[in-house]
């Protein structure tokens, strides 16, 4: 089953529109979300948790639409936004105790091993936290209800490269774990590549690109030649070029190349910027 | 819903420590007051606050953001505050009115009538500012609800020296104080159902 299902999601604000988006996440899977801020990821994810209200398209959560009880469907769901959101007064033990008045599922074990692993004082406020361990808390919770899928707002951003790297190894065990899925959105896209399985490109609110990342790293390269060379290349294979009077380079697909074209590996960063750019 | 409520409990505790003082001192003086009415208003008025200052924090720590994202209906959300308005002006409004009958008893002035005006006086103050101002904070945030509920206070504060008057001069009729009290309650109950649907269509960012 597929744990989210996104058809023609479509809302207009007076400067931005998110326009007809479209997303598939199996179950199993992690999908991130890379776009530049602004792009519509926060937007795209309070749609899906009917925060927002949409004006066009459906959003499929577990197999239910997401305006049908949706309160039952988010027992399923943890959710970790950019700034967390909770009470800075609150420390460890008192957010389990609402949280244990709140989830059905709520596992206290569970969510007292993960302050232990991520190194949490229990009686410290969340305000004296550090920016990581605010992160780290709010993952905690996303993590004790037994969660089916994940919705990750930016929640790799402002964590420190050890914190970020074991976050990361958390929510890959959780997506190894039966059917659980992890939708992850993010600037950071170095972080997405280590996580992802499939990868959404969003540039001013229209999708850019959705495709299965190894397919994506696999498909397409850069090839690095003179004018003339570059000439030779099919202009479809050509996403995105740079000329230069001594050089050029392009972004092309491997597929649509002629065999025999050195095509160097491209990183998932350098991928969303050159599409960006030819975006613009 | 006892999340939600357990959380702003968790929150009165942290934050408003200096205001339940300010509460607890001016409670206290009301055996002592020789009846002035705004002794045993300003408490109540002041705990009736207390709701809209949670809802001030929810907004600055982005909990309203969390909340939408937690299992709870959005009228889950509304109701738990107004019953955390109930569960806190109502005993205070009952703490008022025991001392209140405490200093009409050591004075022997029997003024058991003004009790009866004062108890209405109180749930009209208690349930009446929550019930205006909620369903605009509901529907256009704190900044702009409170300003709002600034101007009741000072309509409260003024009216409670006129009702201080009328309770020297003139014995209002017994069937107007249960009216009153089922308006107060109507209101309420109005009040809560219109944010309930306010805060359903209102977009949380």
């Amino acid at each position: 089953m597929n744990a989210l299902e996104i058809k023609d999601l479509t809302k207009h604000y007076p400067d931005f529109s998110l326009d007809r988006l479209s997303l598939t996440l199996p179950g199993g899977c992690v999908l991130g979300l890379i776009g530049e801020n602004g792009a519509g990821k926060t937007t795209t994810l309070r749609l899906i948790l009917d925060m927002l209200h949409r004006d066009g398209g459906s959003i499929t959560i577990l197999g239910k639409d997401n305006r049908e009880n949706l309160p039952l469907t988010k027992q399923d769901i943890g959710v970790v936004f950019d700034e967390v959101g909770i009470p800075g007064c609150l420390n460890a033990l008192q957010v389990g105790k609402i949280m244990a008045l709140t989830y059905k599922n709520w596992d206290s074990r569970g969510y007292q091993d993960f302050l232990k692993r991520f190194s949490l004082p229990e009686k410290k406020r969340f305000q004296d936290y550090s920016r990581g361990m605010k992160m780290k808390l709010g993952l905690a919770v996303a993590l004790s209800h037994k969660a089916r899928l994940l919705l990750l707002d930016e929640a790799t951003s402002g964590l420190d490269p050890v914190a970020r790297d074991q976050v990361v190894d958390i929510l890959l065990d959780f997506a190894r774990q039966g059917d659980n899925a992890v939708l992850i959105s993010s600037h950071i896209v170095s972080d997405l590549e280590k996580l992802c399985d499939y990868v959404a490109f969003l540039h001013k609110g229209k999708i850019m690109l959705y495709e299965e990342k190894d397919f994506l790293l696999g498909e397409y390269g850069m090839v690095h030649c003179t004018k003339e060379q570059l000439d030779a290349i099919p202009r479809e294979a050509i996403l995105h070029k740079k000329v230069t009077p001594y050089s050029a380079e392009a972004l092309v697909k491997r597929s649509a190349v002629q065999s025999g074209t050195q095509v160097s590996p491209i990183s998932m960063e350098d991928l969303f910027i050159y599409m960006s750019k030819e975006a613009e | 819903m006892k999340a939600l409520i357990l959380k702003d409990l968790y929150q009165l505790k942290a934050y408003c420590k200096s205001l339940l003082l300010i509460v607890g001192v001016f409670t206290l003086v009301i055996p002592f007051s020789d009846g002035n009415l705004f002794f045993c208003i300003y408490p109540v008025m002041m705990i009736s606050m207390l709701p809209m200052t949670l809802l001030s924090y929810d907004e600055r720590t982005k909990w309203n953001s969390y909340c939408a994202a937690l299992p709870f209906r959005r009228s889950q959300i509304v109701t738990a505050k107004y019953l955390l308005c109930l569960l806190l002006t109502l005993p205070m409004a009952l703490l008022v009115l025991g001392l209140s009958a405490i200093r009409i008893s050591v004075s022997g002035s029997g003024q058991w009538s003004a009790l009866a005006v004062l108890a209405v006086s109180l749930l009209v103050m208690s349930t009446l500012s929550s019930s205006l101002s909620m369903p605009f904070l509901f529907r256009f945030g704190v900044e702009k609800g409170r300003l709002l509920y600034i101007i009741i206070v000072c309509i409260a504060c003024g009216s409670s020296f006129a009702v201080q008057d009328l309770t020297a001069s003139v014995v209002l009729p017994v069937p107007v104080l249960p009216v009153m009290v089922l308006l107060c309650a109507g209101l309420f109950v109005l009040s809560w159902r219109l944010s309930i649907g306010m805060y359903e269509k209102m977009e949380i960012r």
